[in-house]
């Protein structure tokens, strides 16, 4: 589709969305559950053609964020073990934990490996037997299956020195959790596209309906947001609360049935502890006793995480809706993307990064507290 | 015209041997400054870069004075991992890296001072085609070395190679570019699509598995540059390359320098598609990368056009384009134009980048 | 949530393939789709291939959406239907 055709869709789905909540009169809030459309929507300025009725929340939807400090400590620790390697996902590496991050720690000398893939992990262990490599497993839905197969490939060739610290976590509970928990008021849902792809748009019906909520699976090219946001509209002007598969190129009603089968083969649904929302049941993933040889967590005889969030960190409200970046009194000093205190902020999919980038002025720029009204521009 | 073609050839009495180079590694003597110095020198070193000034092998190189012009003066240090990279090598980075410095205060280069710091144990085939690269780069932008240092460092140290630039240019006594000249109209023009250098890079040492069609960007923007002074003039107020930073931080800064507000276009900003998507895959902005073969100029409002023209006529011009604009009010903020019509702040990035995963 | 790019496989051999996005070729694991093959278009993600993507159902989003409002629009008169 080209350029001008792109513009004068999205002109049309902006105005259907101006048009609904105009007509809807009363404020109406929606979240996005993922870390991706986080960005999307603000890398695109979204929030900018808005209108004033109508709020876009991020919701849990970052697994770096929503991930534990007791975790991030426990691989920390792991990572400072003589003779053990750490792989990681680049995205958990500058994450603050108690005392430092695995940066620190890898500037430290402790010998800490940025992955792209969970099977650089286990070729790792396999060139060099006599080193134990550890994998952190951070992810939803969407990553999981790919830990899964890895550890299934490791027992398959016996690697012994290789293990996961998993911290996988399911999205689906942890929204059931936070609607249940009446924090945040939403008239409806964006979900997650990716995690959506593995285990397909039918998983949403039963908390569609039990809170009688709009929901939409959206792509993820911008212009897919705008109609997202229009449809979503609609349907609370018209008292709806319908499913809709915006993304059905990738994502079907039964999601990818090979990636479920080898989640299910070896993980199974474990409480878990998510920043800002507690211990939620089922809404971890825990390996099965077949794989349970590679539990890091085990092997290393770690105890259980202990939580302690930084003081006055208040990353727990910002991913579930109920404050913004601009409520912590944190924000911008000291907590900053190159200083952050917490994981919304050093995550390239947290709100809080998000906010600082692409709405907040810059430091000295204060009393331009937001963008003016665009003039005519110069061209 | 290189004033080093006028002078006689002058060589030192300490190469009167000269041998073809037996090098097959550098040893830590060879940056002794004794005899295997003088081997490397004259093997590996001369023959690729020598001129009468560099042959002289004198502790400083005497240069020519430069009349009414204002001598510029700029130096770059050079880390790259991996050294070399799909479009280029640490060494053609070097010699564009300080060209374009010079070229971006609106000097034309007069001359190159190179340190290197090798590591122990470097092979002699790196640091040939590194030097060859210097020799190559410097004939483009039609300016060489005229003195130079070697230093040998431990074999774990320097991750193979380290290049220090100085670089010296003559500046016309008029010209002045500085973003105090920059005010409301003024259009922001740059040379082509971005993000090539640094994902190329990112790309070679991050994933270097990945065969890519990506390509680094670099090379000297002095004539280009030339052609838009002399085409434009005066009316070019500011130029600056977006190297480490991107786009993204030399628009911020000229918003905060300035004190004025700078608009982006993202439609206007090109991409490569090969680039769009390994910034994707990699989780990474295309504004916020480097590049090392681009210029951002701004010029007047009534010069736009000869200013993009003349660019566009220039083989590192193709895809010029108009991206932005200074505008009031003066509060020193820099926004993008989305292109499905929003708004939003575009800062210089934090430090590092890290390729985004998940 | 995460990341994840469509790329058209360009070679596979068992469980190990790679694909192709707009010139860059990258190495996947493919064994969460057994069924894509050298031609087709999949999801990356993490280094794995996670979906097969439907190139028929991505020229029809765009159409997918037209309809799903003027869908909404029509089923304002009569009153009912489920979207999906």
């Amino acid at each position: 589709m080209n350029s001008a055709a792109h513009a004068a869709r999205v002109q049309r789905d902006l105005e259907a969305l101006h048009a609904a909540a105009a007509a809807l009169g009363r404020p109406a809030t929606f979240m996005e559950v993922c870390g991706t459309h986080t960005m999307s929507a603000f890398r695109c300025g979204l929030h900018s053609l808005m209108p004033a009725n109508v709020r876009l929340l991020s919701g849990p939807g970052c697994p770096v964020c929503v991930t534990a400090q007791g975790d991030i400590d426990q691989l920390i620790q792991l990572a400072a073990e003589p003779g053990l390697t750490l792989c990681t996902y680049g995205d958990m590496l500058r994450v603050p934990g108690r005392r430092g991050s695995l940066e620190r720690a890898r500037s430290r000398g402790a010998d800490v490996r940025v992955v792209y893939s969970a099977m650089d992990a286990v070729r790792l262990a396999e060139n060099h037997r006599g080193r134990q490599v550890v994998f952190g497993a951070v992810g939803f839905e969407t990553t999981a299956p790919a830990t899964a197969a890895t550890v299934r490939r490791a027992r398959e060739r016996g690697l012994d020195n290789f293990s996961v610290l998993v911290s996988h976590k399911r999205v689906l509970p942890a929204m059931e959790a936070l609607l249940a928990s009446g924090q945040v008021q939403l008239d409806g849902l964006l979900c997650p596209g990716h995690v959506s792809v593995i285990m397909g748009w039918e998983c949403y019906r039963p908390l569609a309906a039990r809170h009688r909520l709009p929901c939409v699976i959206a792509g993820f090219e911008e212009p897919l947001l705008a109609a997202a946001l229009a449809w979503l509209a609609r349907q609370v002007l018209e008292g709806r609360a319908e499913l809709l598969n915006q993304y059905p190129e990738a994502v079907t009603a039964e999601g990818n049935l090979v990636a479920r089968r080898v989640l299910d083969e070896v993980f199974e649904p474990v409480a878990m502890r998510w920043r800002g929302l507690g211990l939620i049941p089922d809404s971890g993933l825990g390996l099965r006793s077949p794989y349970r040889m590679f539990d890091a967590a085990r092997r290393f005889a770690l105890g259980p995480p202990l939580d302690r969030e930084p003081a006055a960190c208040i990353c727990g409200q910002v991913i579930t809706g109920t404050a913004t970046p601009e409520n912590c009194r944190l924000f911008g000093d000291p907590c900053t993307p190159i200083h952050p205190v917490g994981p919304c902020m050093v995550s390239s999919e947290g709100t809080c990064q998000a906010w600082f980038k692409y709405r907040r002025p810059p430091a000295g720029l204060r009393r331009a507290a937001a963008l003016a009204p665009a003039e005519e521009m110069c061209r | 015209m290189n004033f080093l073609q006028a002078s006689e050839p002058i060589v030192s009495q300490r190469l009167e041997s000269a041998h073809a180079s037996r090098l097959d590694r550098v040893l830590l003597a060879h940056g002794g400054g004794g005899q295997l110095s003088d081997e490397l020198l004259a093997g590996s070193i001369l023959p690729r870069l020598g001129n009468p000034l560099l042959n002289q092998l004198l502790d400083s190189a005497i240069l020519p004075a430069l009349g009414a012009e204002r001598p510029a003066l700029t130096i770059d240090s050079y880390v790259v991992q991996p050294w070399r990279f799909p479009g280029g090598d640490i060494g053609r980075l070097a010699v564009s890296g300080t060209v374009n410095d010079l070229a971006v205060a609106g000097a034309a280069p007069v001359a190159i001072a190179l340190g290197l710091i090798l590591a122990e144990g470097l092979p002699a085939s790196t640091l040939h085609a590194v030097l060859d690269s210097i020799a190559a780069t410097g004939a483009e932008a039609n300016v060489a070395v005229v003195t130079g240092d070697t230093k040998v460092v431990g074999r774990d140290q320097a991750d193979g190679i380290y290049i220090t630039t100085a670089g010296l240019g003559r500046v016309p006594a008029d010209r002045q570019l500085a973003p105090q000249r920059v005010r409301p109209g003024d259009q922001l023009l740059i040379n082509g699509p971005i993000g090539d250098h640094g994902l190329a890079v990112m790309l070679a040492r991050e994933m270097p598995e990945v065969q890519s069609v990506l390509r680094s960007d670099v090379a000297p923007l002095a004539g280009l540059v030339d052609d838009l002074l002399a085409a434009v003039g005066d009316d070019v107020v500011f130029l600056r390359d977006p190297t480490r930073g991107g786009v993204a931080g030399v628009a911020a800064d000229l918003a905060r320098d300035s004190g004025w507000h700078v608009t982006l276009w993202e439609e206007a900003i090109a991409v490569r598609p090969a680039t769009r998507h390994a910034a994707e895959m990699l989780g990474l902005d295309p504004l916020e990368v480097a590049n090392e073969g681009k210029v951002v100029a701004v010029v007047r409002p009534a010069a736009a056009g000869r200013a993009l023209n003349a660019l566009g006529q220039h083989p590192l011009g193709q895809q010029s384009a108009v991206i932005g604009c200074v505008t009031d009010p003066p509060d020193g903020l820099c926004e993008l134009h989305t292109h499905i019509g929003g708004r939003r702040i575009v800062h210089k990035p934090y430090g590092e980048q890290l390729p985004r995963i998940c | 949530m995460c990341l994840a790019v469509p790329a058209q496989l360009v070679a596979r051999d068992g469980d190990e393939g790679v694909a192709d996005l707009h010139g860059n070729r990258v190495r996947v694991t493919t064994l969460l789709v057994p069924e894509a093959r050298v031609g087709d278009w999949v999801l990356i993600h993490a280094g794995f291939a996670i979906q097969r993507l439907d190139a028929r159902a991505a020229r029809r989003t765009w159409a997918v959406l037209r309809d799903a409002v003027e869908a909404a629009d029509a089923a304002q008169a009569d009153g009912g239907g489920e979207t999906s």
